[in-house]
C-alpha cells in the first residue's frame, strides 16, 4: 500500500472529471480523497496498490469528452 | 457514467447455436451492447460488450477454458466476470472491483436469453426439445408479438413472453417457436425453432416463412 498525491491540469468539466476518478478509484479499489477541484485542476489522495495507482494515472488521461487533461503530476505523500 | 439496464423480463438474444463452445459474439438487445459467450463447460454467458480496462468490445475476445480474454491488452476475465490476470503486471492480483458487467443468461427452446442481473424470475422454461432453426435481420421491429404473428401468416398456440411464442404456421406439420429481438435503429432479429422431431422439409419450410418476414418488416414498406 502506498499513499499518491495525484493532480490533474487543464480544460476540466469539474462535475465530469470527478465523475471519472470517483469511477476509476472504485474499479481499481483505491481509497480516494478529494483534496480540491476546479475547472483548471483537481488534486486527489489515493491510497492503494503502487501499480494500480499507475493505472488510475494512466486511465485519467483517456477521461470523458468533456475532460481534456493535459498534465498529470504524482507525488509520493 | 451511463450504465446499461435493460427493460425487465427475458429477452431472446439469439439462436443457441450462435454462440458455441470456446466463442464469443455480439448482439444488441434494444441500444445496449452486450457480448455473448462461452467456455469449454458450454454454460453461456452475457456481459456489457466493453472491458473495464480500455472499452474494447469484449465480444472480439478470446476464449480459454471458462475464461474471456480481452483482445485489446489481454485482462483476462473469470465465468463470473471478475479480472483474473493483468498480462502488464502479472504478479498483481486483480481486486475484486475490477470486473465485467455481467447479465443473466441462460439457454431454452433452442434460444439464448438474456436479462438483466438483478431480473427476479427465471428464464422461460420452454417445454419439448427444440433445436434452433434460422434468424434473420429485419429493418423495423415488429410493434407486438401479434404482428409478427400475423406477418408470418401465423396462429398463436402459446404465448411464452412479450416477445416469444409457440406458433402454428401453414403448410407445416406441428407447432414453431417464434422470437423477435428490438435492437432499436439496428432494427430487429426473428428467431426460430423447430421440435427435434421435425423433418428437414419442415425445417426448410419454416427458413423460408422466416426468411419472408424480411420483406415484410421492410424500412422502404413502413410509410
Amino acid at each position: 500500500m502506498v499513499m499518491r498525491r495525484i493532480s490533474l491540469e487543464g480544460s476540466l468539466n469539474t462535475e465530469s472529471c470527478l465523475a471519472m476518478a470517483s469511477h476509476f478509484a472504485r474499479r481499481l479499489s483505491l481509497s480516494s480523497t478529494i483534496a480540491n477541484a476546479t475547472p483548471s485542476r483537481i488534486t486527489l489522495t489515493l491510497t492503494g496498490d503502487e501499480r494500480l495507482i499507475d493505472m488510475f494515472e494512466i486511465a485519467c488521461w483517456l477521461g470523458p469528452d468533456d475532460v481534456n487533461v493535459d498534465t498529470i503530476t504524482v507525488e509520493t505523500i | 457514467m451511463k450504465t446499461s439496464e435493460l427493460e425487465a423480463g427475458w429477452f431472446p438474444a439469439g439462436l443457441q447455436n450462435y454462440v458455441l463452445p470456446k466463442t464469443a459474439g455480439r448482439v444488441m438487445i434494444f441500444d445496449n451492447d452486450i457480448a455473448l459467450w462461452r467456455g469449454e463447460d458450454g454454460k453461456i454467458r452475457a456481459w456489457e460488450n466493453r472491458c473495464p480496462h480500455r472499452g474494447m468490445r469484449l465480444s472480439y475476445g478470446i476464449v480459454r477454458g471458462n475464461t474471456l480474454t480481452c483482445l485489446y491488452h489481454g485482462w483476462t476475465y473469470d465465468g463470473a466476470g471478475a479480472c483474473a490476470g493483468i498480462p502488464a503486471h502479472p504478479e498483481l492480483t486483480p481486486p475484486k472491483t475490477i470486473r465485467a458487467k455481467a447479465y443473466r443468461a441462460a439457454d431454452s427452446g433452442g434460444f439464448i436469453w438474456v436479462a438483466n442481473p438483478d431480473e427476479t424470475t427465471e428464464a422461460p422454461s420452454i417445454e419439448g426439445d427444440w433445436v434452433p432453426n434460422r434468424s434473420v435481420h429485419i429493418d423495423l421491429a415488429p410493434t407486438s408479438l401479434n404482428e409478427l404473428i400475423k406477418g408470418m401468416d401465423a396462429e398463436l398456440a402459446l404465448k411464452i413472453t412479450d416477445r416469444a411464442a409457440v406458433v402454428r404456421v401453414p403448410g407445416v406439420t406441428g407447432e414453431i417457436l417464434l422470437a423477435f429481438l428490438n435492437m432499436k435503429e439496428h432494427g430487429a432479429m426473428i428467431h426460430t425453432s423447430i421440435p427435434a422431431s421435425a423433418s428437414v422439409d419442415a425445417a426448410i419450410a419454416v427458413s423460408k416463412l422466416t426468411g419472408r418476414l424480411r420483406q415484410i418488416f421492410k424500412a422502404s414498406s413502413a410509410a
